[in-house]
């Protein structure tokens, strides 16, 4: 591995975390679903390909805490039952105002609003 | 609510109850309800992961789906935990002579700024020492004004002991971390 990769790797690491969960309240906003899809979903973005796939969980739950999602366990026809994940009016919420900082970065990033 | 899946090999049935023990025991600190539900939910993940994974057997595909999902503690050996808790309060014992002994000589490094002439290291001729707060009869005290910074010296050596013994006993990755060790929130 070399430096530069190094350097990448704990920026990525430390970048993921920091937005996981606007990443998950991302898709649930796109309709509910439950943990395994989220994963899949999830494994698209950048520096999350070989996510540990159990990490949602812990994160899913302390969100249902805050209040930014809701859970129900759904029967299917296969049979085990599923549990739903759902943003609330207050995760969206949060997620416009994830993003506008987001988007604010982004400018930052492109040399655009350096002086605002 | 927890999953029952029906696998046909015993190495399938033997690795999935080890993931359902090791689950169990990564909840093991959520209320009932919560623990069954995540316990529930992770099984659910596993089964629908396994289903979609590559592999020739089911024992291949559930080890690979389990893999994916990431690493989970594991209730450590019985034996050891007798091991860890005699290590623990060892080192309690430890640090608490070691800082006894530590407070002694401060108070002796103090004493000695008003009884210069009683307090010091103490030499007898037939070998024997002694630290010792008054003039010893037949003894030579070999310090002198030397006293407290030999003293100081030993009490910072004594206090990194100190601090070297919590960090390996009682610090967060302590023998007994492992009994302590709650779900990972690891988006890491």
């Amino acid at each position: 591995m070399t430096p530069k990769d190094d350097v990448l790797e704990r920026w990525i690491s430390q970048a993921r975390k920091g937005y996981f969960e606007m990443l998950l309240l991302s898709r649930l906003q796109a309709g509910r679903a439950y943990g395994y899809q989220i994963v899949a979903s999830l494994k698209r973005a950048p520096g999350f390909e070989a996510l540990a796939e159990g990490t949602i969980y812990p994160v899913l739950a302390r969100m249902k805490k805050d209040g930014l999602v809701t859970a129900e366990w759904v029967a299917t026809d296969a049979g085990a039952p599923r549990k739903y994940y759902t943003t609330t009016a207050f995760g969206a919420d949060v997620l416009t105002e994830m993003r506008r900082v987001w988007k604010r970065m982004g400018d930052v990033l492109d040399n655009q609003g350096m002086d605002s | 609510m927890s999953a029952e899946p029906e696998f046909q090999s015993r190495e399938a049935k033997r690795i999935w109850a080890d993931f359902s023990a090791r689950l169990e025991w990564t909840y093991r600190d959520l209320p009932r309800e919560e623990r069954d539900e995540a316990i529930a939910e992770a099984q659910m993940h596993v089964l629908e992961a396994c289903a979609d994974a590559q592999g020739t057997g089911e024992a291949d595909r559930l080890n690979a789906a389990i893999r994916r999902f990431g690493p989970l503690a594991r209730r450590p050996s019985r034996w050891r935990v007798p091991a860890a808790l005699a290590l623990q309060y060892g080192a309690i014992l430890a640090i608490g002579t070691l800082a006894f002994l530590t407070l002694a000589l401060a108070a002796m490094m103090i004493a000695e700024i008003f009884n210069p002439s009683g307090v010091g290291l103490w030499v007898f001729p037939d070998g024997d020492w002694s630290l010792s707060f008054n003039r010893q009869a037949g003894g030579e005290e070999i310090l002198g004004t030397w006293f407290i910074p030999v003293m100081m010296v030993v009490c910072a050596v004594l206090a990194g002991v100190i601090y070297g013994v919590h960090r390996l006993a009682l610090g967060e990755r302590n023998p007994l971390s492992a009994w302590k060790t709650g779900p990972n929130d690891a988006a890491s």
